[in-house]
């Protein structure tokens, strides 16, 4: 799933805009970074992705607020009127063959085993024309005869009866957590879900260690898709969870964890993240760090190596995520110039082909966008 | 992007050493080296790139930083032969050493000009074909018919270079003239002409510079008696270059990699939204298209060189020990 378009307009610090994904080629970009002053919009824009997507990708994440009035941007003249303007989001989203081939196995799969209720007629998901979804969203929410629609609802969607083809990732996650998949990673590689990354991270309440014991595994579908499980629970979850997948993986397959410790240790070498120990042999097991002779868990951690490991464990949970849409609003906070470095040379390699649309005020990240012909610059402050 | 966005992009410096170089904030060589100096070298995310410009700029800066922080310096040779430079440059170096300054390394590129390390098909072919959906083929064609011109050229700059540093005042004259052949001047230079370059092959410059040679010493009775320029000596010297392996890594990097791209591009009915109305051909046409390359040009160079498939690996792995022992003291951060 690839972004290929998106203009918002009336949306919290944005009047209008079309910010373009494409490069000069044609292909959508990778990686877009947004600079600007505060205020600019790059937060707005963000959020607006988040706010059009999350109904129909049924993403969950209390880091982007449901809609509500604060949303639409106000001018002088509107605060002044009875009713408050309208805010829009419209893009377009692109499949690719390998995309629309698994999605279309997993409906299958899904209807296989549900013949008898509404998973037969959702069976015949319409064609895409060039495998190009477009969504328009808008707040306030549409007044119907029957009342007024969620705030997350999308007001129009092209081809008509679409939305299949935007479930796709979350009926991955369904039938995955009901152990329905021979080869999950294949289908984790092709089907792209969302990830939110928020500018205001409270990781100290993230990493603690719990009071009772636990072993940390989250295995409910809605879990599994939500973005507010803690660090701590993701990195616990998938401790031992081989990249695969599971199913029918090889035994000596590596497991999440190793990905996570190895691009962890390349990021923010010389300290080195080491996995989950269990203190004492006892039952409750805590991720844990190490740097020259000291070991030390989570949450004595620098924020920046939290921040680091909250980028890499999310994107590798519930395994590592392929051809995904990923927001990061100002990554940067927390890390020396020199592990940002090494963040932006690896992020590309970070779970599969994922596009990335980070914002950021950092002038290393600004010089090493301008230099990929990636920066989109929403403005001088004042 | 703007030269202000770029300015406001590149400074200050934070790394711990630094690594100086030719081109400018838009160059190849800081693209390049940004990118293939953390994949080389452990800690080498710290190891500032600066591009300086000029070559005395490079010198000059070495002197100016060079005794807060360990710097290194790399320079393009051009037409000079690489063991000369490296002696001139080491030269250099120890002098700067005496004056304590950090150099670690001043050095030059082997090949003429860093763009010269791109014109290499592992390098050139995977980006051509996968940004202008064109085949292998058609960019090998462009290639060798555009590099078999160049190559000729530069053997004529390389004579004329040669009868003016022998020749003093008087070889600037013949240097004229034979520039000024009516045949060999437009062939001097690619000229772009209805879709494509125009240029002289191999065998039409040395046509023409044989028919140059040719009347030398008609000419040459006359403006170099007693002078150490002889028409032996020229014509010796030229069928000397054209007998020499003097191959596509030889000839001006940057100016044959924007022959081939713009063409390529052109035949494939390229255009970029950011191009407006620059005519194909046309210097800003070829400088916009070279930008919107250069990231895909420069990721490809840094993992043929990572992955030891570049004819030239084992000259960049050496810059990286050396980039090494500059920050191998500061990898603890």
């Amino acid at each position: 799933m690839r972004l290929l378009e998106l203009t918002i307009s009336g949306f919290r610090a944005l009047d209008s805009i079309a910010l373009p994904l494409c490069d000069d080629f044609g292909a959508p970009r990778p990686l877009t970074v947004l600079a600007g002053p505060n205020g600019s919009g790059k937060t707005s824009i963000l959020f607006a992705i988040v706010q059009t997507l999350r109904g129909l990708l049924r993403y969950q994440t209390a880091r982007v607020p449901l809609p509500d009035d604060l949303d639409v941007r106000r001018t002088r003249a509107d605060l002044l009127a009875a009713r408050p303007d309208e805010a829009l989001c419209h893009l377009t989203l692109q499949f690719d063959a390998d995309e629309v081939s698994a999605i279309r196995e997993l409906w299958d799969l899904s209807a296989d085993q549900h013949r008898d209720n509404e998973q037969q007629a959702i069976r015949n998901v319409p064609d895409l024309p060039n495998g190009r979804v477009q969504i328009t969203w808008g707040y306030p929410p549409e007044r119907t005869p029957v009342g007024v629609r969620p705030s997350w609802w999308a007001r129009d969607i092209s081809p008509r009866g679409a939305h299949p083809w935007l479930w796709g990732y979350g009926l991955l996650i369904r039938l995955w957590t009901r152990g329905r998949l021979v080869e999950p990673r294949r289908y984790f590689q092709a089907v792209g879900g969302l990830r939110f990354y928020g500018q205001h991270r409270d990781l100290a309440s993230e990493v603690q260690p719990p009071d009772d014991a636990d072993d940390g595994q989250i295995t409910t579908e809605r879990s599994v898709n939500s973005a507010d499980l803690s660090l701590r629970e993701v990195l616990l979850s998938v401790d031992r969870r081989p990249v695969s997948g599971g199913g029918s993986a090889a035994p000596d397959s590596p497991t999440i964890a190793e990905l996570i410790t190895s691009k962890f240790n390349q990021v923010c070498a010389p300290r080195r993240y080491i996995g989950v120990r269990y203190p004492g042999g006892g039952p409750v097991g805590h991720p844990y760090l190490e740097h020259n002779d000291r070991t030390y868990p989570l949450h004595y951690a620098s924020a920046g190596e939290q921040v680091v490991l909250d980028h890499l464990a999310r994107l590798s949970y519930p395994s590592p995520l392929g051809n995904g849409i990923v927001l990061m609003d100002e990554p940067d906070l927390h890390l020396h110039p020199t592990w940002l470095r090494r963040w932006f040379q690896l992020l590309p390699e970070i779970g599969g082909d994922n596009q990335y649309i980070v914002t950021t005020q950092s002038p290393v990240l600004r010089e090493l966008a301008v230099r990929d012909n990636i920066l989109f610059d929403l403005g001088e402050l004042g | 992007m703007t030269p202000t966005q770029l300015y406001r992009s590149s400074y200050p410096r934070t790394g711990d050493a630094a690594l100086l170089c030719e081109g400018d904030l838009l160059g190849f060589e800081v693209a390049v080296l940004q990118r293939w100096l953390p994949t080389a070298v452990v800690g080498g995310e710290a190891v500032d790139i600066w591009p300086c410009g000029t070559k005395d700029a490079v010198r000059g800066m070495l002197d100016s930083i060079g005794r807060a922080r360990p710097v290194a310096g790399i320079v393009d040779r051009d037409w000079i032969s690489y063991p000369t430079v490296r002696a001139k440059l080491e030269s250099e170096a120890k002098g700067l050493q005496a004056r304590a300054v950090q150099v670690a390394f001043y050095g030059a590129w082997e090949r003429p000009e860093i763009e010269n390390y791109l014109l290499d098909e592992c390098v050139l072919l995977p980006v051509l074909t996968s940004q202008f959906g064109v085949s292998e083929d058609q960019v090998r064609r462009v290639f060798q018919d555009l590099g078999d011109s160049e190559v000729a050229r530069a053997q004529v700059d390389q004579l004329l270079q040669w009868i003016r540093s022998v020749g003093g005042d008087v070889a600037r004259s013949y240097e004229g003239w034979l520039r000024g052949d009516e045949q060999l001047g437009p062939w001097c230079k690619p000229k772009w002409e209805a879709g494509g370059w125009q240029r002289g092959g191999r065998e039409a410059i040395q046509d023409c510079v044989d028919r140059a040679l040719e009347r030398l010493p008609e000419w040459s009775e006359q403006k170099l008696k007693d002078r150490p320029l002889t028409p032996d000596r020229i014509s010796r010297t030229w069928h000397d270059w054209q007998a020499g392996e003097r191959g596509v890594q030889d000839v001006p990097g940057k100016e044959l990699l924007q022959c081939v791209c713009a063409e390529v591009a052109f035949g494939a009915q390229w255009r970029a939204n950011s191009l407006g109305a620059a005519e194909p051909g046309s210097p800003e046409y070829v400088r916009t298209l070279l930008r919107l390359l250069q990231p895909a040009l420069a990721a490809q160079l840094v993992k043929t060189l990572a992955e030891h498939e570049h004819a030239a690996s084992d000259e960049w792995w050496a810059l990286a020990d050396t980039c090494a022992k500059m920050v191998i003291p500061h990898a603890g951060l």
